[in-house]
């Protein structure tokens, strides 16, 4: 189950490694810094730099990261609490610390000048602050969501995001249907090849579960798949197969699908994929 | 600064690498950073650390309560342990009863953490 709990402790968590990795940095770059030269060899210099540019990216992260938890939960806070204006202002604020890491990324070179350096510095600084401001409205606010909420409240993360079921027994298009309707995807289904092919042209969805072996053989779900990775790159493809399908599959992920779900299907399963491809997307918008 | 040894257990590399990192700079003696508990667990019997932080909730056979059972039982019972949760309050009283010292909620600022380390460790040699 992911919960409402689950995704603001993970939240919680990503200001948490924003916080300690910048301070690190911005003593690394003050230490470099003494009496208005760059006190370090050529290869201490470069190898400071490096590591601050490792850690702002990760700042990036966390900071996609932290977005995409704050879609997923924020339908819910909507649904429960009404319209929360401290939401907007942390992703605001987490907006410009990706900005500001950003732009520190691009300045520094190998062997950046003193200037470029201290600009380097007052920008993590900047990043501490603003992350000290974004924790301090998250850790404000989330008590009181949790009041209103309740810790153990299941989130439905599929975000409205669009999802094409093909299988040919129709029963199980339904079943996968009306599980993932109640995690807050919007499904389409078809049970044959070709209407499979004519709803990806139609309804472009983001995520597709594929059956493999299909009622009629002249064409399977590897054509679909073949399909939409020609005319729709950017949809994920998940096959449906029998666990003991193993070369199909192989052939299937060389041909550019993510991953399989298995018949019989694990509801666990079946939710942790579909909750990683859901942050995965959300990270690749941002 | 510190004559004092420290160890950090957390199996977020993007938490205890930076944290160690603070540390050694800071001028510990020495600073270990453990991921996982057999590691701390053989850390902590070999360099008895004068302080020792870890996380409580572990992706792990074994969670911080445990260890930190272990570690008053004999492993190091002079260690001073502090627990750090995600979620501030829960098992407090528990890692309280066992010996922990204090129990801190993340996020924490290492400044403010050092600060802490500060009060809770004097350093009574001198040095």
């Amino acid at each position: 189950m992911t919960t409402f709990q689950d995704l603001m402790h993970d939240l919680g968590g990503e200001y948490t490694k924003l916080l300690m990795g910048s301070v690190v940095i911005k003593e690394d770059m003050d230490f470099l810094v003494q009496d208005g030269h760059i006190k370090a060899s050529e290869s201490e210099l470069k190898e400071t730099v490096s590591y601050a540019r490792n850690v702002l990216l990760r700042v990036k992260q966390y900071m996609v990261s932290a977005f995409g938890f704050l879609t997923l939960v924020k339908p819910l806070i909507d649904e429960k609490v009404g319209p929360n204006n401290a939401l907007f202002t942390l992703k605001a604020k987490n907006d410009e610390i990706s900005r500001l890491a950003e732009e520190t990324i691009k300045s520094l070179t190998d062997l950046p000048s003193i200037e470029i350096v201290k600009t380097a510095s007052e920008n993590i600084q900047k990043i501490i602050a603003l992350s000290k401001e974004a924790e301090k409205i998250f850790f404000t606010v989330k008590p009181a969501l949790y009041e209103k909420i309740g810790q153990k409240t299941e989130v439905a993360f599929g975000n409205g995001f669009k999802v094409l079921i093909l299988d040919d027994q129709k029963d199980i298009c339904d079943y996968l249907s009306n599980f993932l309707k109640k995690k807050g995807f919007r499904v389409e289904i078809a049970t044959t090849a070709n209407e499979a092919i004519g709803l990806a042209k139609s309804m472009i969805p983001q995520i597709a579960l594929l059956d493999i072996k299909l009622d009629n053989p002249s064409t399977t779900g590897i054509d679909v798949l073949k399909h939409i990775r020609i005319y729709q790159p950017g949809c994920r493809c998940f096959m449906i197969t029998l666990v003991d399908d193993k070369e199909i599959l192989k052939k299937c992920l060389d041909l550019g699908a993510i991953g399989a779900l298995t018949k019989p299907f694990n509801v666990d399963e079946i939710k942790n994929s579909l909750f990683k491809i859901v942050m995965e997307i959300l990270n690749a918008a941002e | 600064m510190f004559n004092k040894s420290c160890l950090i257990l957390d199996d977020d590399d993007n938490i205890r690498e930076p944290f160690v990192k603070f540390l050694i700079r800071k001028g510990f003696k020495k600073v270990f950073g453990a991921a996982k508990a057999s590691e701390a667990l053989a850390l902590i019997e070999k360099e008895k650390p004068d302080f020792i932080l870890m996380d409580i909730q572990l992706e792990d056979e074994i969670d911080g309560v445990e260890i930190l059972k272990r570690i008053k039982d004999g492993l190091s019972p002079a260690s001073q342990v502090i627990m750090l949760s995600g979620h501030k309050g829960l098992f407090e009283k528990t890692c309280r009863e066992l010996g922990a010292i204090d129990f801190w909620g993340k996020p924490m600022d290492p400044h403010e953490m050092l600060e802490k380390i500060q009060v809770i460790i004097p350093n009574k040699d001198g040095s």
